[in-house]
């Protein structure tokens, strides 16, 4: 019986680094992509799929799915605030049909792979980790990142490399207290709906890896503390609402960053306002198109967001930098102007502007 | 445990921190369309990058394009050869755009008898209108030395956005 677990246990490790493997070098070509791996998952499912697995908890499935269905319902919602794309994955019922098999099985597969070695390694936190860092690289495109500007690199570490992180620790966790069907179908609703929705909310990358990561956040909690608590002890109450507040927090400084409240911040890059503001230190800027001669405005020219002060307004806005000799020779109408200065603070631009210069640097 | 917990919300934090930074360095503005109605439609995209001249001897490779980036390597055989790959661009949907980023970026090892250069790309693209980039990669005609290597491997990023007020 023993030698039968450590056999099993074997396997399943074995079918997790081949899928591993067969993702780094292969997952660039859509033979893999559509056909490969999706039947590399259809036969683990068939072949060793059939072991006496105890069933969740109902209490556990009925919160995964009133979860998976309030954030896909937020998800479709998010649409009609944010606006609507057509959804380019999907055109006929073929696509939608590529899609769902490309995704759908190795999401069933690697669940199942990964809640039967949590399970039979509970106690070593070290064995853990590690197949949740093997689980994390078999997700990652690697196509994307070969074919990446430093630019580019960085919008898919925000959209898609950190919230596959994320999401991975929270499944694993899942999966030590829980069932693989808890996380098949978390992941089922959120991951799916984009292959065959006809038009998708209208996301960009900031917005899908920071609301990726607070509902990570958002699952875990929710489990932990109203699900999971039960087999355990009593929690604090400070211990209960510490996570609320880090998901509001979090929540409300991405609607900050997103511009939706009527302030919003700006790094700045030059000494051309010293002594005022200075390169390094962050302005808060008031959203508005009402401005007079001396006040110090953010206007958009040439796709560059600029912060100086308002001299006069003629056929169009004259500016001038406060430590300029000069005024700005700039065209400026009334439609680049996004707002007025309010205050600024000091020094919390710099991780901006570090930032700015490690990935517009030249490879 | 408790220690845990805090480490554990303190890494999130700086992980979500660490993204709005990200985004207000390099985002472009967000538009809150604000709509129930779906009133246009975004959908620019490269639809095809083709060699159209490649000299005798040469190799254009098998360029590869996503919808904003093209790569490919082209391996010429003596001075004075020259590929030129032809990219086509459109703009498929109903909202106009401006072109916001072009960066070609070499490989590292790459040698300096070959070169390249590009056409001018459209700076509009209305809805519906297609434009062509023109790369030249060319082997320099009166270099002094035949490297051993003889390929160029070049990676491009061209990003429309939406143009203002459409």
């Amino acid at each position: 019986m023993f030698r039968k677990k450590i056999l099993k246990k074997q396997k399943l490790f074995f079918i997790l680094i081949l899928y591993m493997l067969s993702h780094i070098f292969l997952s660039a070509y859509n033979f893999y992509t559509y056909f490969l791996s999706p039947l590399f998952w259809l036969g683990f499912l068939l072949i060793f799929y059939h072991q006496d697995l105890k069933l969740p908890k109902k209490n556990e499935i009925s919160i995964a799915l009133t979860i998976s269905v309030i954030f896909f319902i937020l998800y479709l919602v998010s649409g009609f605030i944010l606006g609507f794309n057509k959804n380019l994955d999907n055109h006929t019922l073929i696509d939608i049909f590529k899609n769902l098999e490309k995704v759908i099985l190795p999401i069933w597969g690697i669940e199942i792979v990964r809640y039967e070695l949590i399970k039979s390694n509970k106690n070593y936190l070290g064995i853990n980790i590690l197949i949740t860092i093997i689980i994390i690289i078999s997700e990652i495109n690697f196509k994307n990142l070969f074919l990446s500007h430093n630019i580019i690199f960085l919008h898919y570490l925000i959209s898609v490399i950190i919230p596959i992180i994320f999401q991975n620790i929270l499944f694993t966790y899942l999966s030590l207290n829980s069932h693989y069907d808890t996380a098949i179908i978390i992941r089922l609703f959120t991951e799916v709906p984009k292959y065959f929705l006809p038009i998708i909310p209208y996301n960009n990358w900031f917005i899908e890896g920071a609301f990726a990561i607070i509902k990570v956040l958002i699952i875990y909690y929710l489990f932990k503390y109203f699900i999971f608590s039960r087999k355990n002890i009593y929690y604090s109450k400070g211990s209960i609402i510490l996570y609320p507040l880090t998901i509001i927090a979090s929540i409300l400084l991405v609607l900050f960053m997103l511009g939706l409240f009527n302030y919003k911040p700006i790094a700045i890059l030059s000494n051309s306002m010293d002594p005022t503001f200075r390169r390094g230190d962050i302005v808060i800027y008031k959203k508005t198109k009402s401005i007079l001669p001396g006040d110090i405005i953010v206007f958009k020219y040439e796709n560059q967001n600029i912060i100086h002060r308002l001299v006069s307004i003629n056929e169009y806005y004259i500016t001038k930098g406060d430590a300029n000799i000069n005024v700005d020779h700039l065209k400026i109408k009334k439609e680049d102007i996004k707002g007025v200065y309010q205050f600024h603070i000091k020094y919390l631009g710099y991780p901006s502007i570090w930032l700015n210069d490690f990935f517009t640097k030249e490879n | 445990m408790r220690r845990n917990k805090i480490i554990f919300l303190i890494a999130f934090l700086a992980t979500i921190i660490l993204m709005a930074v990200g985004y207000s360095t390099f985002a472009t503005d967000f538009t809150i369309n604000g709509t129930t109605e779906i009133t246009g439609e975004w959908d620019v995209r490269i639809t095809n990058i083709a060699a159209t001249q490649v000299p005798d001897g040469c190799d254009a490779g098998t360029p590869i394009f996503t919808k904003d980036s093209i790569k490919f390597s082209a391996k010429l055989n003596k001075p004075g050869d020259e590929i030129i790959y032809e990219v086509t661009i459109e703009n498929l949907g109903t909202i106009d755009a401006e072109l916001q980023t072009i960066i070609f970026t070499e490989e590292i090892d790459g040698i300096e008898e070959i070169n390249y250069t590009t056409s001018e790309l459209k700076k509009d693209l209305n809805a519906g209108d297609s434009t062509t980039l023109n790369i030249m990669v060319t082997y320099v005609k009166n270099t002094e030395s035949i490297p051993d290597v003889k390929t160029k491997t070049l990676t491009g990023i061209i990003q429309y956005v939406q143009k203002e007020n459409s």
